[in-house]
């Protein structure tokens, strides 16, 4: 848990020089048009609660949640303002004031503490969740009214929810996958929490690429998760528990750790930061860090041979935010893409702009999401593109629901099912010619 | 007058909306203040009006109750032109955003005065078209705060400040009536009202439209960047290539300090850190002419011993250094937390002079000067970076600040090139203006402003409105420092 003075010892909102540069990149500042919406506004705020300036209210702390920690405001902010991490700081602080509410507070940090670190019991969240999904009571609800009554949010949440995969897709990766002819390196491979459960086609052909292009990949069995989300929503003990969890699963003796969530790498990346200096997981935060590659940047490294039968596909591609802004990694996804015979690549209006997925946020403040994922969805119909790419399961999931209420005729697809939709459609060819 | 701080904001609610009025304290601190953070007052409270009659009701009612407003663009101001009055509030046009017209064969548009500049410019080039004054800040900050501040930027130097580019306004007076200023062709007759509001600093009253003019894509750009060991000779090769009939379309100048600043933010554009000076010199026009233009710039270089001259390969490269060297104030603030950015104007030829000046007095007052600027206007812009939480320090970079200011005046320059006066110069007019000069200004803002209530206290020295109606005036969960 940070104090406030921990807060103030901690000096980077100083590094702020109040220019207002990042007003017109913040996706929350462009909704609203106002100062407290906006990066700047927000720091202020936070070097404000950290003077003790200003209360913590439910009024003031909403500002703080309601930023998508997209870190666009970082991509164009000249004095080198670390807003991700001071974010992380503050909201960790601020979850213990006495303006937050009691139960959602209680649930979160069950949820973070007692859910996220155990992959069974995730898998029984997610499985009552297909049950609720099935049974047709969704529906029944929002019809029936009774949902209306706990708020328009909550309607919205439940029409938002992305549908959990059959039981049979969600099973557990097995540990090792071999390399398709001589291995050229030995990879570890976060399969994640969330992810799994949610999105486990786009885990399994991450993995099957990886494989193709030469890789020995490790899954680890304890099957961690990175600790994105309560580092991102307040709980840093709850991610440092995590980080060492997950430091602790993967063999040393991996040539990179490759994550196709870039929240989930970004989050990695960022662990040195999670333990001071004088502890000793801070250095060995440090030499994960340096393994951790999201497999976009991995797959150009390596370097990887692209398909070499064409397939006929108009593709556009959305930047998840931590990957562009977070990671900075602005060109691999793209290079990848126009390497892909038959893609015809077209671009997509804002393609830097945060989706509204942004982790816990589209669930706290689903009208601003919806808001922000309505403006992406007319951005993709513009574009005329039948595939959707994307690189992050958050946004894929946001994403995923856009299309099927705004755009039903494009397919949204991790750029990882697009590599192995490649390879599967040689693969069928090269059948087809032998025989 | 009624006291201000008796007024019921609750009937702002009701000229409005509820989303239109902010009153948390939350909100308010956030407005404390501009891109000049050395002042800072909380306001009552912050309107966000949509419309140029939602402007009107509301100035009107503040001109009923008494209540002072300021009125507010994006908030990159260096002037404290935006700082809030304790005893009023805040009319924010960020909401006011739109693009309302496109004329491309009279080369004008018609816009809300929220939109931001470089939108504009983005909107109208698929029809090459550019609207010219570029301020550093361009890709923040709104036309409202241009026009209000006479804003310039680096191309200002060949096609002119916000003034030469402004055809129309619609404007609210401070008592709430809506007027009109100019039109969509030059030469009206009539007292040209217009060129006396641009450059008033939010005094005058609102303006809530603009009508302003378009330029055509040059048919060539090219921007070279010059690297010089010593600053001074950058300054000479600048009043050189005037004197030999140059008209750049930029010419601006970045000092050592400063270049390693920007090469070690996301802007870094790959500018030598081992110069004393840079120059980037913005050349076009028709490709004859930019190409004898660029071969002056090398032999004037030259013959000052520049020992790197290089031409920007392509379009993506320039605005690479662009941003590079538009980023320079933000990157700045890497140095220490908090950056004084001067402005003040000087004749061309007096640049080397007072670059010498000024690190004298930098040197005298132990302070960290950098100097990035508008060479081709002689428009300076000396920057301290200090940490204003050690007293000490920050009032030596008050009296350093006000030394240079004066060094500046010494040599024939002016208080101001671009950033306008607001609050932080006010006190600083008395060196420039005689008494008899700041009564006929306050002579003039009477006319347009009679009660004092728009943007008090600033620009004109002797006002305290704001102070007068301070007493009793607290809000809840805000503690002022
Ligand atoms: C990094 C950086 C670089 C800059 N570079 C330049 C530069 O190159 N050249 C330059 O000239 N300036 C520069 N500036 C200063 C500043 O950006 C300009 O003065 C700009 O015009 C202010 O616009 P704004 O929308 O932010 O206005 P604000 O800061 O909000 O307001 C400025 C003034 O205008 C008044 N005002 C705002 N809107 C209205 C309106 N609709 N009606 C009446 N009054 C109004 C306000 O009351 C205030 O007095 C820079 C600032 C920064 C932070
Ligand atoms: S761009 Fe950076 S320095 Fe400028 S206001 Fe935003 S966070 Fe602060
Ligand atoms: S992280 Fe994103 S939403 Fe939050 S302040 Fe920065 S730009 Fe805005």
């Amino acid at each position: 848990m940070t104090t406030k003075d921990q807060l103030l010892r901690y000096d980077r909102t100083l590094d702020c020089v109040h220019c207002g540069l990042c007003l017109p990149v913040c996706p929350t500042y462009r909704l609203h048009r106002k100062e407290s919406a906006s990066p700047r506004g927000r720091i202020y705020l936070m070097r404000s609660f950290s003077e003790s300036r200003l209360e913590e209210t439910r009024d003031s702390i909403r500002e703080i949640d309601q930023c998508l920690v997209c870190r666009a405001c970082e991509t164009v902010c000249p004095s080198g303002v670390e807003f991700g991490e001071m974010m992380e700081i503050t909201r960790d602080l601020v979850e213990e004031s006495d303006a937050r509410a009691p139960f959602p507070r209680w649930l979160k940090r069950m949820f973070f503490r007692n859910v996220l670190p155990f992959p069974r019991r995730l898998k029984l969240v997610a499985t009552a969740l297909a049950v609720y999904q099935r049974s047709g009571l969704p529906t029944l609800l929002e019809k029936s009214g009774i949902l209306h009554l706990f708020g328009e949010d909550t309607v919205l949440r439940n029409a938002l929810m992305p549908p959990v995969p059959s039981m049979d897709r969600r099973r557990d990766l097995s540990e090792v996958h071999p390399a398709t002819g001589n291995p050229r390196a030995r990879v570890g491979f976060l399969v994640g929490c969330v992810a799994q459960e949610l999105l486990p086609d786009a885990n399994r052909a991450a993995v099957t690429v990886l494989q193709r292009q030469g890789c020995e990949v490790v899954c680890p069995e304890q099957r961690p998760c990175c600790g994105a989300l309560p580092m991102h929503f307040g709980d840093l003990d709850a991610a440092r528990e995590l980080a060492r969890t997950t430091i602790r699963s993967f063999p040393d003796a991996m040539d990179a750790i490759v994550v196709s969530a870039a929240g989930c790498g970004s989050a990695m990346k960022d662990y040195p930061r999670l333990f001071e200096e004088s502890d000793p997981w801070h250095l060995r935060a440090t030499e994960f860090a340096a393994k951790v590659r999201d497999f976009t940047e991995f797959l150009i490294d390596l370097p990887w041979h692209p398909p070499t039968k064409p397939l006929p596909i108009k593709v556009t591609y959305d930047a998840p935010c931590h990957l562009v802004h977070a990671q900075r990694i602005v060109e691999p996804p793209l290079a990848i893409l126009n390497a892909l015979p038959g893609v015809e690549l077209t671009p997509l209006r804002g393609q830097d702009d945060c989706c509204g997925a942004a982790g816990l946020a589209s669930i706290s403040s689903p009208g601003q999401s919806v808001k922000l994922l309505e403006g992406k969805m007319s951005a993709v119909r513009e574009s005329g593109a039948d595939v959707l790419v994307t690189a992050n399961p958050g946004c894929q999931l946001q994403l995923g629901t856009g299309c099927r209420e705004w755009c039903p005729e494009v397919e949204v697809l991790h750029l990882a099912e697009l590599l192995e939709r490649f390879d599967q459609h040689s693969h069928r060819q090269e059948i087809e010619q032998s025989s | 007058m009624k006291k201000s701080s008796a007024a019921p904001l609750q009937e702002l609610v009701r000229i409005l909306s509820a989303d239109q009025v902010l009153t948390s304290p939350a909100d308010l601190l956030t407005y404390d203040a501009d891109g000049l953070t050395q002042h800072r007052a909380i306001p009552r409270a912050v309107v966000l009006p949509h419309s140029t009659d939602q402007v009107a009701r509301v100035v009107r009612w503040c001109h009923e109750r008494g209540v002072p407003f300021v009125p507010r663009g994006a908030g990159t101001g260096l002037s404290g032109g935006a700082l809030p009055c304790e005893s009023g509030i805040i009319l924010e046009l960020a909401r006011m955003n739109r693009l309302l017209e496109v004329n491309v064969d009279e080369r004008f548009a018609q816009v809300q005065v929220g939109l931001i500049n470089q939108e504009l410019s983005e909107a109208v080039r698929e029809h090459g078209l550019f609207y010219a004054p570029d301020p550093s800040s361009q890709s923040a900050c709104t036309i409202g705060g241009n026009i209000a501040e006479n804003s310039g930027g680096p191309h200002c130097m060949k096609y002119g400040m916000t003034t030469q580019h402004i055809l129309g306004a619609t404007i609210v007076l401070p008592e709430g009536t809506v007027t009109h200023f100019g039109g969509p062709h030059s030469g009206l007759p009539g007292l040209d009202l217009l060129g006396l509001f641009v450059g008033s600093e939010g005094t005058f009253g609102v303006v809530t439209e603009a009508l302003v003019a378009l330029q055509k894509i040059p048919a060539c750009t090219r921007l070279l960047f010059v690297a010089f060991r010593e600053l001074v000779n950058a300054c000479r090769a600048v009043g050189k290539m005037v004197a030999r009939g140059m008209e750049p379309a930029a010419l601006e100048m970045i000092d050592q300090t400063t270049i390693q600043v920007i090469e070690q933010s996301v802007f870094a554009c790959g500018l030598p850190e081992d110069a004393g000076g840079v120059l980037l010199v913005e050349l076009d026009g028709l490709p004859t002419q930019v190409d004898a233009d660029s071969e002056l710039v090398r032999e004037i270089s030259s013959e000052l011993g520049a020992f790197e001259i290089r031409e920007a390969d392509d379009a993506a490269q320039r605005l690479q250094l662009w941003k590079g060297r538009k980023a320079a104030f933000g990157a700045l603030g890497r140095l220490k937390p908090d950056l004084y950015v001067q402005d003040a104007v000087v004749p061309r030829s007096k640049l080397p002079e007072i670059l010498n000046t000024m690190m004298q007095i930098a040197r005298k007052h132990d302070v960290l000067l950098s100097n990035v600027f508008h060479a081709g206007d002689g428009n300076l812009h000396p920057n301290i970076s200090f940490d204003g939480r050690d007293a000490h320090e920050a009032r030596r970079v008050a009296e350093a600040g006000k030394e240079i200011m004066q060094a500046c005046l010494d040599v024939g320059g002016a208080l101001s090139g671009e950033h306008g006066i607001g609050r932080e110069k006010r006190d600083f007019m008395p060196m420039l203006f005689s008494a008899r000069d700041l009564e006929v200004f306050a002579d003039v803002r009477r006319v347009f402003n009679p009660q004092g209530l728009c943007n008090p206290d600033k620009v004109l020295p002797g006002t305290k409105v704001c102070q007068e109606f301070r007493q009793g005036i607290e809000i809840p969960g805000v503690t002022t420092p």
